[in-house]
C-alpha cells in the first residue's frame, strides 16, 4: 500500500543487500587495477641558488611539467614566477629529473603534473599536507590526463620518511601550521587558541590570567575540560584553587609555535585527565635562521622586545627565544607585564633524537574586574571604567622537558620526563559587597605547585592483516605537590579577614594504554585502544574550622552551599578509570576518508572536595563523532557531527567563585573546517562549529532540556594569509605579508533565559620585509567594535552604602578597542 | 581562490550583522520576571485589636518609611505561622512564648540564599489608606521562601515631611478596663537596627498567602507585602504610660503621651522589628 512501511522481511533483506554491497565495495575496489597511475620520481637533483646567493629561508618555485612515456621531462614551465633567476634555475633543475612514466591501463602515457622546486634555506617543514600520518599513500587514482592545466593533477607527493607521525583518530582532528598561525596577529601563545576550530576564548581578569576557553559546547573555564600540552609538557594544573585544570599559555611566544594539533573528543588512548572536550598540542619550533630582534610599540603604552635565535642548518626545533612585554592597558586597572625565555635543542643521540626544552616565565597584571551592564548602558559608568576594587595577579612558570625519540622502519619509542614549577596568585572580587557589605568580598588565592612526570610510548608493526598494522602502548605518570590558600581580605586595606582554604595536596595520576590498528582490507583501518588511569590524592587541610565571619557567610547568597571546612584533617582518596577508544577509518577515494570515532574519558574532581578514604568520584565522559575528511596537497577539509555526554557537570557560581556540581548533560553538534594552500603565497583556514548543550537530568533547579549557560552556540573563524614576493630592491628580496583573522560568536546563552551579545572581530596584520629588515603593523579589532569579552549573569552588590541590587543581572568585561602595534624587525644571519 | 575571497567577504558581511544581542529566550533555566508590588494591611484598622497584655489598641495614624524589599530562596527565621488575630489565641501564643521563647533571627542563623527578587524604590505609606501599589520590582523564577523588609532613612515620599526623620510614626488609643491612653509611638532608623546593625527585618515569610512559606515564582506577578500593625503593639504594656502611673511621661497639650523613653517603647520596638509584622506573598 502506498505510504506504508516496508514489511520486516523486506527491510532485513534490504539491509543485508546494502551490507553486502558495501563489503564488496570495500574488498573489491582495491583489487581492480587503477585506470591511471601517475608518474613517480626516480631521480631528483637539488637546485642551486642563482649566482650562489642563498637566501635565509626556503624558496619554492611551482612549475607544471609534462613527463614523457620514457620518464623524461618533455616540457616544463613556471606556474608562478618568483624572479627570472629563480625561474631559470628551477626549470633547469626539473629538466634533469627522471620519473617512472604514467600508466594508463598498464601502458606508459605522457602526463602533465604539478611539481615544486625548493631552494633550501632552512629544512623544509612546509606542506604537502601530511596525510596519512604513517606514510604518504600511493594515489590509486590519477588525475585526468588531458584536462586543462587549471585542473592540473595533484602535485607530486614527497614522502617524509624517518618520522613517526601521530595517526588520525577522528574526522575533525586538525593541524594548524605556521602559515595559519602567523596569518592574524597574536600576542601570546594563549591567543593562538583562537585559530583552533570551535574555540572561543575570553579574558575576564587581566592580561596575565589564563583565558576562559569555550569549546564544542563546553565551558572549559580555564582548562578543566581541554587538555593542553606544550613542547611535551602538560599545562593543565591539577586541583588548582582557582579552577581544576587551570592552563596558562601566556608563557609561549607566538613566534615559537610551529604547529598546533587539535584532537577533539577523547578518541586517542593517549588523552587522559582534562581531555573531556579534547586536546590541544603545541609543537614548538622557530625557522628563521640566525638572530631575530623585534621591537614593538603601540597604543595604550604597549611595548615588546623579542629576541630569537635559530641555527641555520638545524631543524626548527632548535631555537632560543626571549620576550619582554608591558602595557598600560586600554583602561584603568589593565596594566600588565611579562617576561619569558624558551630554549630548545634537538640533536642526534645514539640511534634516535634527543630534545631538551627549558623555559621560564613570569607575569604580573592588574584586573579591572566585572562591571554591571546596566551601569554601562545607562552611562553611569564609562565604557572602560571600573568599580575601583583592586584586583590582579602574578603568574610564573618554569619547566624542563627532555625527550628521547627513536624511530626506525615503522617501530620506535619515545620517553619524555618533565619537571614544572608553577606559582599563581590572584586577588579577585566578582560580587563586590554582596557577602560582606562592610569589608567587601575580595579573596586572595595562592596556588604553588611542583609537577614531576613522564610520558613514554612504543610502537611497532604487527602483521595481522597487512604490513601497515601496528601496535602501540604507552604509560604516563604525573606527580603534583600543591600548596594552596584562599583568604578573604578587606577591599583597599588588604586586611586579612578570614581564611577559607589552607591546604596541601599530593596528587598522582598513573596511566597506561594500548592501541591496536589493523587494516583488514586496503581501504579500511580499524583502531581500538584501552586506557587505564589510577589516581590518588592526599590532602592535608589546615583550614581553620571556625565559622565564617558573621554577616559574611559565602553560603548566604549562593544557591549551592559551600561544604563546611574539614580543617585540620588529613584525607586520602584513590580511584581508577578505564576508557575504551575506537576509530573506524574508511578511505572513500584517494584523499577522502570517512571516520567514526568513540571514546570514554573522565573528569577528575578537585582534591579538596574528597572525603577521607573516598573512592575518587569521576565524571564519566562518553564521546562520539562521525565525519568526512579530505586531504590533498593544497586542501584539507572535514565535516563532522559529534556528541558528548557527561554523568554530571559543573557550572560557574560567582558567589563561591568556582564551578559547582550540576546534573548530567549532553552536547551535540557539527563542525566544518578547511585549510587551503592553493599556491605558495596564499593560505586560508576557516571553520564553523555549532553546538547545543543541554541537561539530561534535573536537580530541582535545572530541568531536563534546559540549555547550559555561557556556552556559545556558533563559533566561526577565518584566517587568511597572503605572502607575495614583490621582487628585488637594492639586491635584496622584497616580500610582503598580509593577514587577517575573523572571529564570529553567535548566541551566547545566559542564565535565566538571557542572551549575551554576539561578537564579530577583525584582526589584521601586515609586514613589508626587505632583506634583513622588516616593518610590520598589527591591528586588533580593526572595526573598533564595541564588544563584551566575558558575560555573566549572577548576583552581586557594587553599591556599598547605597541601594543594593541583589537579583541576578548581567555583568561583563569590556573587550579591547582598536589597538595598533608597530614592529621593527631585524634578521641577522 | 575567488571562492575563498567570496567566502571571506560573506563572513565580513555576516559578521557586521552579528555585533548585537540576540533576541528571545535562550532556553537556559529560569527567567527574569517583572514583579508588581502591593502593600496590604493585615487587619481592619478601624477596629481595635487586643494585644497579649489585654490592651485594645486602635490606630489613628500609621506612617511607614519603606526602603527596598528583597525576596530570597532561603527559609525564613520562623517557619511557623503566627495567628493574625488577637484575643485568647494571641494570649495563648504569648503564654507559649514564655514557655518556649521563639527563635528570633540572630546574625548568621538566617541564610537568605540566592536573591530571587527585589523592589528598590523607597516610599512612604499611610496604612490607614488601605492597599496601595508601589513601584515594580524584578526577579527570577524559582522557589522563594523568605524576604527582607528595609526601612528608609531619611524618608522619601509624600509623607516624608510628616515623618520628619522617623521611619515609623503611629498614633492611637489603647484601652484596658477603665484606663485609656492616647499615645504616639515613633522610631528612628538607628532604633530599628537588627543584629547586623542594619535597618532591616530579615527572614520574613514569603509564600502563596500571607504567613505561608514557600512559593514557586514561575512568571511575572505581584508581590504583596501585608503589614500587621497589631504585631508592633502585641507586647506593649501601656500601663507604663497611663496617667497616674509613677514615672509615666506627661501627655502633651492634646493629651497624647509619647511612648519614647518608657518600657512600653521597648515593647513597641521589639514588635516593629518582628518578621511576623511583614508577610510577603506572590501571586501570578
Amino acid at each position: 500500500m502506498p505510504g506504508s512501511p516496508l514489511p520486516l522481511p523486506d527491510r532485513i533483506a534490504g539491509l543485508l543487500a546494502g551490507g553486502i554491497l558495501a563489503a564488496l565495495w570495500l574488498v573489491a575496489l582495491p583489487a581492480r587495477a587503477a585506470p591511471v597511475v601517475p608518474p613517480r620520481p626516480l631521480e631528483q637533483t637539488e637546485p642551486e641558488w642563482p649566482k650562489g646567493k642563498a637566501l635565509a629561508h626556503d624558496l619554492v618555485v611551482p612549475l607544471v611539467a609534462v613527463v614523457s612515456r620514457e620518464g623524461t621531462v618533455a616540457e616544463v614551465r613556471v606556474e608562478t614566477s618568483l624572479g627570472a633567476d629563480y625561474d631559470r634555475a628551477a626549470v633547469a633543475t626539473v629538466r634533469t629529473w627522471r620519473f617512472s612514466p604514467a600508466l594508463s591501463d598498464g601502458k606508459p602515457v605522457p602526463a602533465r603534473i604539478r611539481v615544486a622546486v625548493r631552494f633550501l634555506g632552512v629544512p623544509p617543514r612546509q606542506t604537502p599536507m601530511p596525510e596519512p600520518r604513517t606514510a604518504a599513500p600511493v594515489p590509486t587514482e590519477s588525475p585526468a590526463l588531458d584536462a586543462s592545466w587549471q585542473k592540473a593533477p595533484a602535485p607530486l607527493e614527497v614522502e617524509v620518511s624517518g618520522e613517526h607521525r601521530e595517526p588520525i583518530r577522528s574526522a575533525s582532528e586538525t593541524t594548524r601550521g605556521r602559515e595559519i598561525i602567523e596569518a592574524a596577529p597574536h600576542r601570546t601563545g594563549g591567543d593562538l587558541l583562537q585559530i583552533v576550530p570551535g574555540v572561543f576564548i575570553t579574558q575576564h581578569s587581566g592580561q596575565g590570567k589564563a583565558y576562559q576557553v569555550f569549546y564544542r559546547g563546553f565551558d572549559a573555564v580555564h582548562g578543566q575540560d581541554l587538555e593542553f600540552w606544550v613542547g611535551g609538557a602538560p599545562v593543565n594544573e591539577v586541583s588548582n584553587i582557582h579552577g581544576q585544570g587551570y592552563a596558562d599559555l601566556h608563557f609561549v611566544m607566538p613566534e615559537v609555535v610551529d604547529e598546533i594539533t587539535v584532537l577533539p573528543g577523547n578518541f586517542s588512548p593517549e588523552q587522559g585527565d582534562f581531555a573531556v572536550a579534547g586536546t590541544v598540542r603545541y609543537h614548538l619550533g622557530y625557522a628563521e635562521p640566525g638572530v631575530t630582534a623585534k621591537v614593538t610599540r603601540g597604543r595604550f603604552g604597549e611595548q615588546r622586545v623579542f629576541l630569537g635565535y635559530h641555527p641555520k642548518d638545524d631543524p626548527p626545533e632548535a631555537f632560543a627565544a626571549f620576550e619582554l612585554q608591558s602595557t598600560d592597558g586600554f583602561g584603568p586597572a589593565r596594566a600588565a607585564r611579562r617576561g619569558s625565555g624558551i630554549a630548545q635543542e634537538q640533536i642526534a643521540f645514539g640511534r634516535g633524537k634527543l630534545r631538551v626544552l627549558v623555559s621560564g616565565y613570569a607575569a604580573s597584571f592588574d584586573s579591572p574586574g566585572v562591571v554591571r551592564l546596566r551601569d554601562l548602558e545607562s552611562g553611569a559608568l564609562g565604557r572602560y571604567s571600573t568599580y575601583g576594587v583592586p584586583q590582579g595577579g602574578f603568574s610564573s612558570r618554569c619547566q624542563w622537558v627532555t625527550e628521547y625519540r627513536y624511530d626506525r622502519r615503522g617501530a620506535g619509542s619515545v620517553i619524555a620526563p618533565y619537571v614544572i614549577i608553577r606559582d599563581l596568585r590572584l586577588t579577585q572580587n566578582y560580587t563586590g559587597y554582596l557577602v560582606d557589605p562592610e569589608d567587601g568580598d575580595t579573596t586572595q588565592l595562592i596556588n604553588e605547585s611542583t609537577t614531576v612526570g613522564f610520558t613514554a610510548k612504543h610502537w611497532q608493526p604487527i602483521h595481522l592483516f597487512s604490513k601497515r598494522d601496528q601496535l602501540e602502548a604507552g604509560i604516563s605518570v604525573r606527580n603534583d605537590w600543591i600548596s594552596q590558600s584562599q583568604i578573604d581580605v578587606g577591599i583597599g586595606n588588604q586586611r586579612v579577614l578570614s581564611t577559607i582554604v589552607d591546604a596541601k595536596i599530593r596528587a598522582l595520576d598513573a596511566a597506561a594504554w594500548t592501541e591496536l590498528v589493523v587494516h583488514p582490507v586496503k581501504r579500511l583501518s580499524l583502531r581500538a585502544g584501552l586506557r587505564a588511569d589510577g589516581l590518588a590524592y592526599g590532602v592535608s587541610d589546615e583550614t581553620p574550622s571556625a565559622e565564617s565571619r558573621p554577616g559574611s557567610d559565602p553560603n548566604a547568597f549562593s544557591r549551592t552551599l559551600r561544604p563546611p571546612s574539614q580543617g585540620g584533617q588529613a584525607r586520602t582518596a584513590v580511584g581508577s578509570v578505564f576508557g575504551p577508544r575506537a576509530t573506524v577509518d574508511g578511505m572513500v577515494t584517494g584523499g577522502l576518508h570517512a571516520l567514526v570515532s568513540y571514546g570514554e574519558g573522565f573528569r577528575s574532581p578537585q582534591a579538596r572536595s574528597l572525603g577521607n578514604g573516598e573512592k575518587t568520584p569521576f565524571t564519566s565522559v562518553r564521546s562520539m563523532e562521525a565525519g568526512l575528511r579530505y586531504r590533498n596537497s593544497s586542501l584539507n577539509a572535514s565535516v563532522a557531527a559529534f556528541r558528548t555526554s557527561l554523568t554530571d557537570d559543573l557550572v560557574f557560581d560567582a558567589v563561591t567563585t568556582r564551578n559547582e556540581p550540576v546534573p548530567a548533560s549532553v552536547r551535540w553538534g557539527g563542525a566544518i573546517e578547511f585549510v587551503a594552500r592553493p599556491t605558495s603565497w596564499f593560505a586560508s583556514s576557516a571553520s564553523g562549529t555549532w553546538t547545543r548543550a543541554t541537561f539530561t537530568e534535573s536537580d530541582g533547579f535545572y530541568q531536563i532540556g534546559d540549555r547550559l549557560p555561557y556556552v556559545p552556540e556558533l563559533v566561526l573563524r577565518e584566517d587568511l594569509a597572503l605572502v607575495p614576493y614583490l621582487g628585488q630592491l637594492v639586491s635584496r628580496r622584497l616580500t610582503a605579508r598580509l593577514g587577517t583573522g575573523l572571529t564570529g560568536i553567535v548566541n551566547r546563552p545566559q542564565p535565566y533565559g538571557g542572551r549575551g551579545h554576539n561578537v564579530f572581530l577583525v584582526d589584521v596584520d601586515g609586514e613589508l620585509r626587505l632583506g634583513e629588515v622588516a616593518l610590520g603593523l598589527d591591528v586588533f579589532n580593526l572595526l573598533d567594535a564595541d564588544w563584551y569579552d566575558s558575560e555573566f549573569t549572577y548576583s552581586a552588590n557594587w553599591d556599598p552604602g547605597g541601594t543594593a541590587r541583589l537579583v541576578p543581572e548581567r555583568y561583563v568585561t569590556v573587550g579591547a578597542p582598536r589597538t595598533v602595534l608597530a614592529t621593527l624587525s631585524l634578521f641577522i644571519d | 581562490m575567488f571562492k575563498l575571497i567570496l567566502t571571506g567577504a560573506a563572513l565580513v558581511l555576516l559578521g557586521s550583522s552579528l555585533g548585537c544581542s540576540s533576541e528571545g529566550d535562550s532556553g537556559t533555566t529560569g527567567k527574569i520576571i517583572v514583579l508588581g508590588t502591593r502593600v496590604d494591611v493585615g487587619q481592619d484598622l478601624s477596629e481595635p485589636t487586643t494585644n497579649a497584655l489585654g490592651w485594645d489598641v486602635t490606630l489613628t495614624r500609621a506612617y511607614l518609611s519603606v526602603g527596598p524589599l528583597y525576596y530570597y530562596q532561603g527559609d525564613p527565621v520562623l517557619s511557623q505561622r503566627r495567628e493574625l488575630s488577637g484575643g485568647w489565641r494571641g494570649r495563648l501564643a504569648w503564654m507559649g512564648d514564655l514557655l518556649i521563647p521563639p527563635a528570633y533571627a540572630h546574625p548568621g542563623h538566617y541564610i537568605p540564599g540566592a536573591a530571587m527578587g527585589q523592589m528598590l524604590t523607597p516610599t512612604t505609606l499611610d496604612l490607614l489608606e488601605g492597599s496601595v501599589d508601589l513601584a515594580d520590582g524584578e526577579g527570577v523564577t524559582g522557589p522563594t521562601n523568605s524576604a527582607e523588609f528595609t526601612w528608609q532613612s531619611p524618608p522619601e515620599g509624600d509623607l516624608a515631611d510628616a515623618l520628619e526623620d522617623h521611619v515609623i510614626l503611629t498614633e492611637g488609643v489603647a484601652t484596658k478596663g477603665s484606663t485609656t491612653v492616647e499615645f504616639i509611638a515613633t522610631a528612628d532608623e538607628s532604633e530599628v537596627h537588627d543584629g547586623d546593625d542594619q535597618a532591616k527585618v530579615s527572614g520574613c515569610s514569603f509564600g502563596s498567602e500571607p504567613g505561608e512559606v514557600g512559593v514557586d515564582m514561575d512568571g511575572d506577578g505581584t508581590v504583596t507585602l501585608t503589614v500587621v500593625p497589631s504585631v508592633w503593639f502585641d507586647q506593649v504594656d501601656f500601663s507604663y504610660v497611663a496617667s497616674g502611673t509613677e514615672g509615666a511621661p506627661e501627655p502633651n497639650s492634646d493629651g497624647v503621651v509619647d511612648l519614647r523613653g518608657t518600657l512600653a517603647f521597648q515593647g513597641f520596638l521589639r514588635g516593629v522589628k518582628k518578621g511576623t509584622a511583614y508577610l510577603f506573598s506572590y501571586s501570578h
